[in-house]
């Protein structure tokens, strides 16, 4: 997807989809989004962590999401990341697109009406 | 592995590696630990080098989104980090062009080392990693059951074991059973005979794949009052049908029954690594399935979800006893089942499919593991000699004010350099090499199609070049310490030796080359040895290149009667025989070592069998009466079988020596003595004894034969049995340009005989032993070239001892030293390198030979002889590569040397 351009310029890629995606239910470290991610795809989507700290860079200079207090309580190295306002309104657009996208692929029979 | 990653993160951009490198170090280092606990270290592995790449890319992506937008204020100090290191990959790319000669010594020899390597894991990747190229394929077993009572000896399944299986049981999804065989299609183009994969629609179901076209073979398919069906494989459908799409419905002659084309299988379908034209149903009559015989058919399952194998195991085993009740057989009780131990034996499909390579594979992945260790050795020799040269220029840049760490930081960028262009090279080599070694491997190298150089092997060559880039170019770095930068500046011009422990170190890389020469010469030796004992072999047949082999079937729609089966063999030899340049020709059931024997339970009179006892099985072929003569097997005692043992049935057999020996001692007792393979058929008389025959291939033992005339009488419950398949052998001095007349007769008697798998004995020959030669020539190359790398890295030690030592030589000679001591001077250092190089090659060929058992034939793995003359070679070549060097010296005009600088 991603290849529209948004209204701030900042083009997303799937990974950077999922991880707004991941964060949608609060706030998680690098670690638990890569989890997640790998969880939902059944391990189908690998992930580099190199890949994964570029997404979240540039999710964060483009101000989708933001980085939430240190909790060096926890865990020292690790930085918690939430979803903006803006990442929010943004994965809701990007959500729908995809809605019609996967619509369009059951029409054309590539996916079963009914997943088993 | 740490610090090697924080060396990588320093190629990000700065602001970059500041914000985020604990926290990626941090995650990097949970997942693995995560990884290699819950999956093992080869997943391990895949994760790091899938981590590494991904971390290159995206190093590449980062830095040309930061050309993207150029001017960022407040990140001034990150602009110039990140200038310093193309400006280091610049500066090391300079330098390397103005020493071209080290530039291409490091680069060949990396672009070998890391080539070779490639091409070994790509074939180690694509057999033993990378999962079978179904859905979920962890799931998919092999069903295979195992007999106590004869040394858990497998066994296949059974029409009854697998309508039971089938039906009662709770663990598989999916379950079918399949076979290999040969129709003769007839009806399109020119007869021909065919490979098939018979299978019950259980087969497709369980790996889950469906016909491009058409549709899948059904229950209904399998049923004998059912309409004939197949399914094409998609080679066989474009190379036949020219890929036309309407053949869905078309009809075809199979073994002289019309049989309608119902599907087509899509391209690069391959299960078990058969490779036939056809799928055909196992069409049959369930109130026919009787338990205890028919074994023949090897079985696949798909597990349920979560159900493990030992589940699966005793899912198999409480259906056993099912087996029986289901398909009686009129003497098989459910306590006589107890007592023969059969069991079920469930493994995964792929160690089904990948059998017996994986130690084969892994010993060459070791073997050229140490291929590229040599060679870094001698990169790292390499740099530490340069390191040398270059210790004045560090000292001026140090006392001009650059940082220990940028200087470091620039090594290193260098030795980089060096890796990633060698492993790029090596790449290159990898994909031409692959081809090469792929011609050289063995005919039955399990999932060889799917070996390729793919992203994993592109991975792994990257991978390893950074790895021993990063080792190599820390290595010259020890011998730059702290205090060395400034002592180095100190020391201009007074022609001291420098650096002691870089000198030391270099011995060290020197003696570690020697010893793993001497391993890989031991391991290439040992093969070496293999390969001769079984050219010494006899095999139990002479001159295999002289004998011609095929094999004809004699389809039902020919004739129905087995005597007129019996009439058409008698018609083709007779026919075969006065063909000009024929020497001999014979029929027998099954060809030497084309490992398509069936074995049956043998009775020997006399030999006390307990009621229910079922005697061992032996391999049986049937032959006409000329067989021994024509393949060359010599008669040990009594008589070969005549014309008229076949024409009027006598009830004689002839068994090899083996045999004879184990019932009755000697060959001679044998005679006369009577077996039989079935309690209810008549006895037969043992009237020849023959040599033994090696029909599993040359480095397997002989198996006991017992053979048979081509038609036999009462046999099994036959009132004539005789073979519809059945192999042909032609003895001429050249075999192969015969081809075309023996074909124009054939189909001059019988039109629609094709003739199936025509090759010389000696094919089969070199196929039994394409195991051993590969090793052995993967083996050799790998010695060689540790050898001359070996070698170069000695000269080029002893040489540089030689240097430094120059004006201490010129003295020497100056005083009236003989050219003598100044040689036993050199060579006193070089001997100490070779004996602790070689006594430790020695000691780790034996910790490490052990585990080529496997591949070896007829020498034990420590040899003493093998391990004497790799220690001779080794020893050999230290003398050779510290002659020249030597020489010099020992011919150098002492003024010369005294006015030198050193």
């Amino acid at each position: 997807m991603g290849r529209r351009s948004a209204s701030d310029g900042t083009v997303l890629t799937l990974l950077m989809f999922q991880i707004l995606l991941a964060l949608s239910k609060g706030e998680r470290h690098g670690y638990a989004i890569m989890q997640e991610i790998e969880e939902r795809s059944a391990g189908a989507f690998g992930i580099g962590a190199g890949s994964l700290y570029r997404s979240l860079k540039a999710l964060v200079d483009a101000g989708l999401i933001a980085e939430g207090k240190p909790r060096p309580e926890v865990h020292r190295q690790r930085r918690y990341y939430r979803l903006t306002v803006l990442g929010r309104k943004r994965l809701a657009v990007e959500a729908r697109l995809f809605d019609r996208i996967l619509e369009w692929a059951r029409e054309e029979q590539i996916l079963d009406p009914t997943p088993s | 592995m740490k610090s090697a990653l924080r060396w990588l993160l320093l190629l990000f951009p700065q602001d970059f590696r500041q914000r985020y490198s604990d926290e990626l170090l941090d995650l990097l280092q949970s997942k693995a630990l995560e990884i290699r606990t819950r999956r093992g270290r080869i997943a391990l592995a895949r994760f790091w080098l899938f981590q590494i790449l991904d971390l290159f890319g995206a190093c590449v992506l980062e830095r040309l989104s930061h050309l993207g937008r150029p001017r960022q204020l407040g990140r001034r100090k990150g602009e110039r980090s990140a200038m310093t290191i193309w400006k280091d990959i610049r500066y090391a790319l300079r330098t390397l062009r103005l020493s071209p000669v080290f530039a291409v010594a490091t680069l060949v020899t990396l672009s070998l080392g890391i080539g070779a390597t490639t091409v070994i894991f790509s074939i180690v990747d694509g057999i033993l990693l990378r999962p079978l190229p179904f859905e979920e394929p962890d799931r998919l077993v092999a069903v295979w059951h195992r007999v106590k009572s004869r040394n858990d000896q497998r066994l296949e399944q059974s029409l009854a074991t697998y309508l039971t299986y089938r039906n009662e049981n709770r663990v598989f999804e999916d379950f079918g059973i399949w076979a290999q065989t040969h129709l003769t299609v007839t009806g399109v183009g020119e007869p021909e005979q065919v490979d098939v994969q018979i299978m019950t629609e259980g087969v497709m179901a369980a790996l889950r794949v469906q016909p491009i076209m058409g549709r899948p073979f059904t229950s209904q398919d399998m049923l004998v009052r059912s309409p004939v069906v197949l399914i094409l494989s998609n080679g066989y459908w474009q190379s036949r049908f020219g890929g036309d799409t309407g053949v869905v419905g078309q009809e075809m002659q199979v073994n002289g029954v019309p049989a309608t084309i119902i599907g087509v299988m899509p391209k690069g379908f391959r299960f078990h690594d058969q490779n036939p034209q056809i799928y055909f149903p196992f069409r049959h009559n369930p109130s026919t399935a009787r338990m205890g015989g028919g074994f023949g058919f090897q079985g696949v399952a798909r597990l349920k979800p979560g159900v493990s194998i030992a589940a699966a195991n005793r899912d198999v085993a409480r259906m056993l006893p099912l087996t029986v009740e289901q398909h009686p057989a009129p003497d098989l009780t459910i306590e006589r089942l107890r007592e023969f131990g059969l069991e079920p034996d469930l493994i995964p499909l792929k160690q089904d499919v990948v059998g017996n390579v994986g130690s084969l594979l892994w010993i060459l992945f070791a073997t050229v593991g140490l291929v590229l260790l040599i060679a870094s050795a001698n990169v790292a020799n390499l740099l530490l000699a340069r390191a040398e040269t270059r210790r004045r220029d560090v000292a001026v840049r140090r006392a001009l004010g650059a940082s220990r760490t940028r200087l470091l930081r620039q090594f290193l960028t260098e030795s980089l350099v060096l890796g990633v262009m060698g492993g790029g090279a090596g790449l290159l080599l990898a994909l031409g090499g692959l081809h090469l070694v792929l011609l050289l491997a063995p005919a039955n190298l399990p999932r060889a199609n799917e070996i390729a150089i793919d992203p994993m092997a592109v991975g792994f060559a990257f991978g390893a070049s950074i790895i021993v880039g990063l080792a190599f170019g820390i290595l010259p770095l020890c011998s730059f310490r702290k205090e060395q930068l400034g002592v180095a500046l100190a020391e201009w011009g007074r022609g001291l030796s420098a650096g002691r422990r870089s000198h030391s170190l270099r011995s060290l890389l020197a003696g570690a080359e020697v010893t793993l020469a001497v391993v890989l010469l031991i391991g290439a030796g040992l093969m070496v040895r293999s390969f001769v004992a079984l050219q010494n072999v006899d095999p139990g047949f002479r001159d295999p290149e002289e004998l011609l082999t095929f094999r004809l079937t004699i389809p039902s729609v020919q004739t129905s009667d087995p005597a007129g089966v019996v009439r058409i063999y008698r018609q083709l030899l007779e026919d075969m025989a006065p063909i000009p340049g024929v020497l001999s020709v014979a029929a027998t059931s099954t060809v030497p070592l084309d490992q398509r024997s069936s074995t049956y339970a043998t009775y020997v009179e006399g030999v006390e069998m307990t009621e229910n006892e079922i005697p061992p099985s032996r391999r049986y072929k049937f032959v006409s009466g000329n067989y021994f003569a024509t393949v060359g097997n010599g008669i040990v005692a009594g008589r070969s079988f005549t014309r008229d043992d076949v024409d009027q049935r006598s009830r004689v057999v002839i068994v090899t020596q083996n045999f004879a020996r184990e019932y009755w001692g000697d060959p001679p007792s044998a005679l006369g003595k009577r077996i039989r393979n079935n309690p209810r058929d008549p006895w037969r008389e043992i009237v020849g004894v023959v040599g033994d025959v090696r029909d599993d291939g040359l480095s397997q033992p002989a198996r006991a034969i017992i053979f048979w005339p081509l038609a036999v009488e009462h046999f099994d419950g036959n009132d004539l049995f005789v073979r519809r398949t059945m192999g042909f052998v032609i003895r001429s001095a050249k075999p192969l340009a015969l081809l075309p007349v023996i074909r124009q007769v054939v189909a001059a008697a019988y039109p629609n005989l094709p003739l199936a798998d025509v090759r010389t004995l000696d094919d089969l020959v070199s196929e039994s032993m394409s195991r051993t030669s590969f090793s052995l020539v993967m083996l050799a190359i790998a010695a060689v070239v540790s050898v001359l790398l070996g070698t170069v890295g000695i000269f080029g030690v002893v040489s540089y001892l030689v240097t430094q030592r120059t004006r201490e030589l010129g003295v020497r000679i100056a005083l009236g030293a003989h050219r003598f001591d100044i040689h036993l001077l050199v060579f006193r250092q070089a001997t100490l390198l070779a004996i602790v190089g070689i006594s430790a090659g020695l000691l780790l060929a034996n910790g490490l030979s052990r585990f080529m058992t496997t591949l070896l034939y007829g020498v034990p793995a420590d040899d003493p002889a093998t391990y004497m003359a790799a220690a001779i070679v080794a020893a050999t070549v230290v003398i050779v590569a510290c002659y020249i060097p030597s020489r010099r010296a020992a011919r150098m005009d002492p003024v010369a040397a005294l006015r030198s600088e050193r």
